[in-house]
């Protein structure tokens, strides 16, 4: 058989272009350990703003009574459609419990209360790069790394 | 031909699954005529003598497209409006005569979605994108609209508008604490439902108030002691509505 | 048998690329152009005229489509035996007529990316959502329906039963996928120009014109380019089922024209009047109509007398005047003239724009791409056997 040299050529440009997205990330050095880095510091930001009300400074241990981190990274999206139906389909803007403070009202951030609102809500602590801006912010970090832009900033903007 | 037990038993299965596709679909034609009981009904009266006074006035287009990021585009084809003001004779067709003071064909009339009660946007929708809610509001959900135009071509007044470029291309709108829409959408007068759950009018009858001119009311007009059922039952002016013999049963109410 | 599609003559090869040209054209402005930048710069819609171009040939396909139940119903509830050898080619043509449909469909959606919101989030009383139902539905029975009888024929033996009931269920979805693109239209009460029961009708009667005449022609393109002869018996029925329906569609077209001009209200008539004179200025449709009744006076006259309906040459430029006319009456005759006037009374004028019309080339460039592949493979697998049945009986 003389096409044995062709055959596992072909192989070896097969299975380079197969992984190619493993190498090339290798090559061009992603830091794949930023995305944890800056949410550590986006809560170490958040805790040290004299604006922020208690409910927000609360310990790891005090904020296990409502949503726990992690939950909200996979969570996030479901959370989101969740009230994006209720409040647009449904009319329904109730807060939900672990979105208000302790008294029961919704939290105020810089004389803003918090609505069930992606601008109006989270948004107003938890930052994302403005369009022209070119450093990534917390949401971004995530998103780019993931190569995943959701088409949800090309109507709600950034506060 | 013979007729077995089985071809009968499927003739009559698909006899009764297609009367009753028909019969539901009838059903949900005519559904949406009841209204809520209880709760509020939201509706609004235009004053046309007060809004006559000042014939240049656009502060209620003013306050809603720039609270709601409305965009002023270039291209007049792609024009997208809320609420304006169009020719008199345009509002009611027909209702201008020959003999009728002239002015009176192209006064500036303020129209907007109607909110019907029985609307034909809702009927036509695929995805029902677009649904009124039981206090009246004809909703649009833009993260649903798939961007057919159907609810456009239903609605007998022209209030809709689409989406035909970006309409926000450098994504800095007017006002930050409010969404934009997505090129590809349909959108229109929402009735300002976040003013009115925090129990506020909308902006455009805001607008006309703080000016001093009171043209616009806005409230429940299922509540007997509310300013526009009391406009509206015992004014004791001619009230008019837009194409009321198309049955839509549009809840903007126009005073002569 | 598919890979009869990738053997054939320079000819066929050229005609491939010839269409490939304008696929490649049409889909590259959709993708690159259209779904970057919306609809404002690739179409000439606007505010006032929110369905244009790519509705009024949604419109027109519909038609075409459903016009397969013109032969398959004389054959199979009442067997016309003529008709025998071409239901194939007409549910074919149906196929390929959807897939178009599908397609323009697809290109005028704001956010096409969302289409399958239709089925997730189903709205019964919406009639674009059962019009995406039956087209879809239509599509699949003639899929099925082709592929079956069109297996056994190749292997010689007779369709299995269990195709009858599907066959004789594609009869009335045939009608119905028509009527209901017709109630898109007819039961919008803010729309006076479409306001009308006779409109349903009119698909129909114009559908089953254009459909079997376009079905004509392409039988005489098989029966110029391959083996295969449908028969000059089909083809003269065809001819006269044109010569009814056509009739029918021209009447009720005056029966229109009369109610809105002999009543004189104006909201009827303001359209009428836009169609063939101009409205308040605006009387960029007013040629194209004109062209419209003129086609269709010359096909009636031809079809009209046999004599002339029976020589080939006249027969196919009525069928062709039959198809423009219709083309032109039904897609933007009907669709753009709904909205002009507006309900607010602007006078809109609407023009595809150069985009617009290259997709739309592109899109039917790919129902042709369609068309020539399956007929490529029909008629060299009935070549085959009828070479087949030769050899049998000469041996």
């Amino acid at each position: 058989m003389n096409d044995k040299a062709k055959i596992i050529a072909g192989l070896v440009v097969f299975l380079a272009l197969f992984t190619a997205p493993f190498w090339i990330n290798i090559a061009t050095g992603q830091d794949w350990s930023r995305p944890n880095r800056v949410v550590e510091e986006e809560i170490a930001r958040l805790r040290q703003d004299p604006g922020l009300p208690c409910a927000l400074k609360q310990t790891d241990e005090e904020r296990a009574q409502g949503l726990p981190n992690i939950e909200m990274t996979n969570r996030h999206m479901a959370l989101l459609l969740e009230w994006r139906d209720e409040v647009v389909r449904d009319g329904d803007r109730t807060i939900p419990e672990w979105w208000q403070d302790r008294n029961g009202n919704p939290i105020v951030v810089h004389g803003r209360p918090l609505k069930k609102s992606l601008s109006d809500g989270c948004l107003v602590c938890h930052t994302k790069k403005k369009p022209g801006e070119s450093e990534d912010k917390f949401c971004d970090v995530c998103h780019t790394y993931v190569e995943m832009e959701p088409y949800c900033w090309d109507c709600h903007v950034v506060p | 031909m013979d007729t077995t037990r089985r071809d009968f038993l499927r003739a009559a299965g698909f006899t009764v699954v297609g009367a009753g596709t028909v019969v539901s679909a009838l059903a949900g034609a005519s559904s949406e005529e009841v209204s809520g009981e209880g709760g509020p009904r939201w509706a609004m009266v235009v004053d046309l003598k007060k809004c006559q006074k000042d014939a240049g006035c656009n502060r209620c287009r003013e306050a809603c497209h720039s609270r709601h990021n409305v965009p002023d585009l270039e291209d007049p084809r792609h024009e997208i409006k809320w609420i304006w003001k169009a020719p008199f004779e345009h509002v009611f067709p027909g209702h201008v005569g020959e003999y009728y003071d002239p002015k009176l064909k192209d006064l500036p009339t303020v129209v907007m979605c109607n909110h019907c009660d029985n609307p034909p946007c809702v009927r036509v929708c695929p995805t029902r994108a677009t649904f009124r809610r039981a206090d009246g509001v004809v909703v649009m959900d833009p993260h649903r609209c798939i961007g057919c135009r159907y609810c456009i071509v239903g609605c007998p007044y022209g209030s809709r508008s689409f989406n035909f470029v970006d309409p926000w291309p450098d994504r800095n709108p007017p006002n930050k604490d409010y969404p934009t829409r997505m090129r590809g959408v349909v959108e229109k007068c929402t009735l300002c439902p976040e003013r009115i759950a925090a129990g506020e009018v909308p902006y455009c009858v805001e607008a006309c108030e703080k000016a001093g001119i009171g043209a616009l009311t806005f409230g429940d007009i299922a509540d007997p002691n509310s300013a526009v059922r009391k406009l509206v039952e015992s004014s004791g002016r001619t009230i008019l509505r837009r194409k009321p013999e198309l049955g839509t049963r549009p809840q903007v109410y126009y005073l002569l | 048998m598919l890979e009869k599609a990738l053997k054939g003559s320079p000819r066929y090869w050229s005609w491939l690329a010839f269409l490939s040209v304008f696929i490649l054209l049409g889909v590259g402005l959709f993708v690159f152009v259209q779904l970057q930048e919306g609809l404002g710069s690739t179409t000439g819609l606007q505010r006032d005229v929110p369905w244009g171009f790519y509705i009024a040939q949604l419109t027109f396909l519909v038609g075409v489509a459903a016009s397969a139940v013109m032969v398959v119903l004389p054959y199979y509830l009442h067997d016309y035996k003529a008709f025998g050898r071409l239901c194939v080619l007409g549910e074919f043509l149906a196929i390929s007529a959807l897939t178009m449909c599908l397609l323009f469909v697809l290109v005028d959606l704001g956010q096409p990316m969302r289409g399958l919101n239709i089925f997730l989030h189903p709205q019964p009383r919406s009639m674009l959502f059962w019009d995406s139902v039956v087209i879809f539905g239509y599509f699949f029975i003639n899929a099925v329906v082709a592929w079956v009888t069109f297996k056994s024929e190749r292997a010689g033996v007779a369709p299995p039963a269990w195709i009858k009931p599907i066959i004789l269920l594609s009869i009335p979805w045939a009608v119905s996928i028509h009527t209901v693109t017709a109630w898109l239209y007819c039961g919008l009460g803010g729309r006076p120009f479409w306001l009308t029961a006779i409109l349903a009708p009119r698909f129909l009667a114009s559908a089953f014109a254009s459909g079997p005449s376009l079905l004509i022609l392409l039988c005489l393109i098989v029966r110029r380019f391959t083996t295969f002869d449908p028969g000059q018996e089909a083809i003269k029925k065809l001819s006269v089922i044109v010569t009814y329906a056509m009739l029918l569609n021209v009447f009720f077209v005056i029966m229109e024209v009369f109610t809105a001009a002999y009543s004189g209200i104006p909201e009827h008539m303001h359209h009428f009047k836009y169609l063939f004179f101009g409205f308040e200025g605006v009387d960029n449709l007013v040629p194209w109509m004109w062209t419209s009744e003129f086609l269709a006076a010359v096909a009636l006259v031809i079809l009209v007398v046999p004599r002339l309906r029976h020589q080939q040459g006249f027969l196919v430029a009525a069928a062709v005047c039959v198809i423009a006319s219709i083309w032109i009456d039904k897609g933007m005759g009907m669709v753009v003239t709904g909205f002009v006037p507006s309900p607010l009374g602007t006078v809109p004028e609407y023009t595809p724009a150069f985009s617009e019309v290259m997709i739309t080339v592109g899109i039917y460039a790919i129902g042709a791409l369609m068309l020539t592949l399956f007929y490529k493979i029909a008629t060299e697998v009935r070549a085959e056997r009828s070479l087949y049945q030769q050899a049998r009986t000469d041996a």
